[in-house]
């Protein structure tokens, strides 16, 4: 007889959903041939599994599934209002990867998205034919990793490299990789001198503890830029979002003189800072799907924003833009209109 | 099909002749559903063409959410106690949130009528009272020394407000 009462979790991947019309791609033949032991279930399209009603996302991020699925329609989008632009004109981002391997409790995802599972678009090369083809028309300035953590997840996909050798070919075209990953970029050094700027969010460590569950720590990040910006590349560093936690000010400001007694802020490219924003309709259902203290927080509604209410967001964006101004240039210091 | 449920888990039983989980029910070529299976198992997984089943299966991962369903084949019935037990558990530990319980509500509800609060200010204080509970903090605590602190109901909207203001005060720095 099994023994039925010590039962756990699976294993990340232990499930692999898989589009038929995925089959064909490399890129799926390369992440089923890493996951020889898991249950390969054939669907039809990654919407039977991701839109699926009542979905329990906080039970799905201790176990993910993966799902393996082609994209159609739009590939890139128009950069969203409550994402920095950085002064770029044509601003846009792409998702060739759903959700993240992280569990950051403030993620905007966890109210955009009814599932936890991860789906990675396996053509992404038309993603590329379609960056090509605005590239032709103007200057494009593309995000790449907002709706994941695309080089916490290279060692799966190899989209991050894909998009680096893409940009080296291309010079229309600027990219933001933005992570939290402690990721080595010395072996991507050969595509330094491309459109490529790599953006670390940074954290002060309580709130990675609190809030940033299996990410790296402050330490793995700032090692990881340092090695990113020896090696050649744009570092961008991200201060967003600021998060309101109990004694705020103390460990903020000793957050900033600790990253740069860390890193060199002259080879920083540029930085940003911002507080937690969010829109109204995602905290709506990230109140319901994870009711904790960032979703329950009573923030102020602005036009649809959820943010802290005026007086707060002045004193936590004072307190940013003069910390960060002690290192960075403010021409190079960006930040959003709230 | 028997359906049995215990400790919260919804189990659809298809057959006593075998042991298999099913990870997707189709009704025909192209229509199917899919339970997650979050539980490292000792069975076979497969798929259960059951026409029959299907609409059945839809209602209770409607009803009860993926996550509680599990369809499957068992030859020894009496063991779908203790493998619900053991997944019930599993959740306990995984998702332990902490929030205002039904008391605390009708104590928050009471609290709002003995301020004379108006509906925008009910609705921020129950707000803030659920911020309090997620921080770990003790709801029905800060209602019993508010009531200590405070001859209530109040005489008056302006003293409701003053000790609405207090409370937010209290809560939020």
């Amino acid at each position: 007889m099994p023994d039925y009462t010590n039962i756990s979790w699976t294993d990340f991947f232990s499930h692999i959903y898989i589009e038929k019309e995925a089959l064909k791609y490399d890129t799926t033949k390369r992440i089923l041939a890493m996951y020889p032991d898991s249950v390969r279930i054939p669907i039809e399209h990654y919407k039977d599994i991701f839109n699926r009603p009542h979905q329990d996302c906080e039970i799905q991020k201790k176990a993910p599934s993966l799902v393996l699925a082609v994209k159609h329609g739009e590939l890139i989008y128009p950069g969203a209002r409550v994402c920095q632009d950085f002064d770029n004109h044509y601003f846009y981002y792409t998702s060739s990867i759903m959700n993240c391997p992280f569990d950051c409790k403030y993620c905007y995802l966890k109210g955009m998205y009814p599932s936890s599972c991860i789906v990675v678009f396996v053509n992404i090369d038309d993603i590329f034919a379609e960056a090509a083809r605005l590239c032709e028309e103007h200057p494009v300035y593309l995000c790449i990793s907002y709706d994941t953590d695309i080089l916490a997840l290279d060692h799966l996909t190899g989209f991050a490299s894909k998009w680096c050798d893409f940009v080296s070919g291309h010079e229309n075209i600027t990219i933001e990789i933005r992570t939290k990953s402690a990721f080595d970029c010395t072996a991507l050094s050969k595509y330094k001198n491309a459109g490529i700027i790599m953006a670390w969010t940074l954290s002060p460590e309580p709130v990675i503890d609190m809030y940033e569950l299996h990410t790296p720590s402050l330490d793995a990040r700032l090692s990881a830029i340092r090695k990113a910006y020896e090696c050649g590349f744009a570092v961008r560093l991200c201060f967003d979002p600021m998060i309101y936690i109990k004694n705020w000010e103390k460990i903020y400001k000793n957050f900033y003189e600790y990253v740069f007694r860390h890193i060199d802020a002259g080879r920083i490219y540029d930085a940003s800072c911002g507080l937690f924003r969010i829109s109204a309709s995602y905290i709506k259902n990230m109140r319901r799907r994870h009711p904790d203290s960032v979703s329950t927080y009573p923030y102020s509604n602005i036009n649809g924003i959820c943010s802290y209410d005026s007086r707060l967001s002045k004193q936590m964006n004072d307190l940013a833009l003069n910390c960060l101004s002690e290192y960075i240039p403010s021409d190079k210091i960006y930040k959003p209109e709230w | 099909m028997i359906i049995k449920e215990y400790s919260g888990i919804f189990f659809c039983l298809a057959d006593e002749n075998r042991n298999i989980i099913y990870n997707k029910i189709s009704k025909s070529g192209s229509i199917s559903l899919y339970p997650d299976i979050f539980f490292k198992h000792p069975f076979e997984e497969g798929e259960l063409n059951a026409p029959d089943i299907y609409d059945t299966a839809a209602e209770l991962l409607r009803s009860h959410g993926s996550a509680h369903c599990v369809f499957l084949s068992l030859t020894d019935r009496n063991a779908l106690c203790d493998i619900a037990k053991s997944i019930a558990s599993l959740f306990e530990r995984a998702v332990h949130s902490l929030s205002v319980d039904d008391d605390a509500a009708k104590a928050i509800n009471t609290l709002c009528n003995d301020l004379e609060l108006s509906a925008t200010m009910s609705a921020s204080l129950k707000q803030i009272f659920t911020y309090y509970a997620a921080c770990g903090n003790d709801v029905m605590e800060l209602i019993n020394d508010t009531y200590q602190a405070f001859r209530l109901p109040v005489g008056s909207k302006k003293e409701g407000k003053a000790i609405y203001a207090g409370l937010y005060q209290h809560i939020m720095d």
